[in-house]
């Protein structure tokens, strides 16, 4: 649901983190991984509210919330980082393996760039 | 007789025949300052034809008995308070136990009202209900105090008389008439988000439950609850993730209202005092 102008219209928070996408990890892996560039879309605007992070999307329509993990993945995705670079610093922060994340990393990449929050090429 | 009330800003006078005073001291907590120049009026009265109200020069209704256009006067006053409104507002109640000013943002038949006039019995001061109006500069809190609008169980769980005004569905209460309302501070900090949530009885949970909750559940259901996001929607996220990091939040479960309110106050106020 996005903001419309309706007086009792409600404003749709979506969490990202149980979202996955085959198709947007198969198309990175055409281009090539390692050559795609990750930045917010301009105009986002970002609230980091308790453990989570909140954006609005630069036409105001849609606001999103970002459960701690996700919100770790959209910190690392700073304008030129690709994703084996963000990979690579989230497996480092959480201790784990770059391959033990990569799925749901990928996944949330995916979604945030379905939704326009960020973009990537 | 006349009343000359303020709605957030807002400055209408109400001139009603006298049988009709009810409606008058229903909005008497809305009365505006002595100097406050009204921007326009209503007018309740009773001709050959029947009831008629009128707003300025227009005729708004017609009615065999003064009560539905007192009805129609009592949900205007939200209009006049509420359209014109760009600063953030959010669909819920706001009630003040000492220092603490608590917001409860909700869905339409969350149980907030009930909710709010069990605060208000139990001696919290009524801030607002219905509408969390929030400044321009975002952030602190407009005391809206209209009366609160009842359903008949709400009323017979809170022990109340029948309401003189009311319609099929709602009867209509001064909150002065249940409890304290805050005096004419502009404006409030909030230092609560409470999120209440009704529940049937649980063998071996107790009656009333407070659980924190993360902020940004507390500012998710503030824009979830958004009346007016769409004149400035980013305006509407600024207030809401400010207001919810400025906040504690909280998840209130409870089975009754006045049990909830009572329990709530009594927390409260063992907290200020320490």
């Amino acid at each position: 649901m996005h903001f419309s102008p309706h007086r009792y219209s409600r404003l749709q928070n979506t969490d990202v983190r149980a979202v996955l996408s085959k198709e947007w990890a198969n198309e990175i892996g055409y281009w090539g991984l390692t050559s795609v560039q990750l930045r917010p879309a301009e105009g986002v605007l970002t609230r980091t509210v308790g453990d989570q992070a909140m954006l609005l999307d630069p036409s105001a329509e849609r606001a999103l919330s970002l459960n701690p993990t996700a919100a770790a993945v959209w910190a690392h995705c700073q304008p030129g980082a690709q994703l084996e670079t963000v990979l690579a610093q989230l497996a480092a922060a959480y201790g784990v393996d770059a391959e033990t994340i990569r799925d749901d990393v990928t996944a949330t990449i995916d979604h945030l760039v379905e939704l326009g929050f960020l973009q990537a090429g | 007789m006349r009343l000359t009330l303020q709605a957030l800003g807002n400055v209408r006078q109400l001139e009603v025949d006298d049988r009709a005073a009810a409606l008058v001291h229903l909005l008497s907590d809305l009365e505006a300052a002595p100097t406050a120049t009204a921007g326009g009026r209503w007018h309740l009265h009773e001709d050959d034809h029947g009831w008629a109200l009128h707003e300025d020069l227009a005729l708004l209704g017609r009615a065999d008995h003064w009560m539905p256009l007192a009805v129609r006067v009592l949900r205007r006053v939200d209009d006049v308070a509420l359209d014109r409104r760009t600063a953030f507002v959010a669909h819920g109640a706001a009630v003040r136990l000492d220092g603490r000013v608590a917001i409860m943002p909700a869905e339409s038949g969350a149980g907030k009202t009930t909710l709010a006039a069990a605060c208000v019995a139990a001696g919290m001061d009524y801030l607002s209900d219905e509408a969390l109006p929030f400044s321009a500069a975002g952030e602190q809190l407009l005391p809206y105090p209209r009366p609160l609008a009842l359903d008949r169980a709400g009323q017979q769980l809170l022990g109340l008389p029948p309401p003189v005004v009311h319609d099929a569905a709602e009867g209509w209460y001064r909150a002065s008439d249940l409890g304290p309302v805050a005096g004419p501070t502009p404006a409030f900090r909030v230092t609560d988000v409470v999120l209440p949530r009704r529940r049937s009885a649980e063998r071996e949970r107790p009656d009333v439950e407070l659980r924190p909750l993360d902020p940004a559940v507390g500012a998710q259901a503030l824009l979830r609850n958004g009346l007016n996001h769409f004149h400035d929607a980013t305006a509407a996220f600024l207030t809401a993730t400010a207001v919810a990091t400025a906040s504690r939040v909280w998840c209130l479960e409870y089975e009754d209202a006045p049990t909830a309110a009572r329990w709530l106050s009594a927390r409260w106020a063992a907290e200020g005092r320490t």
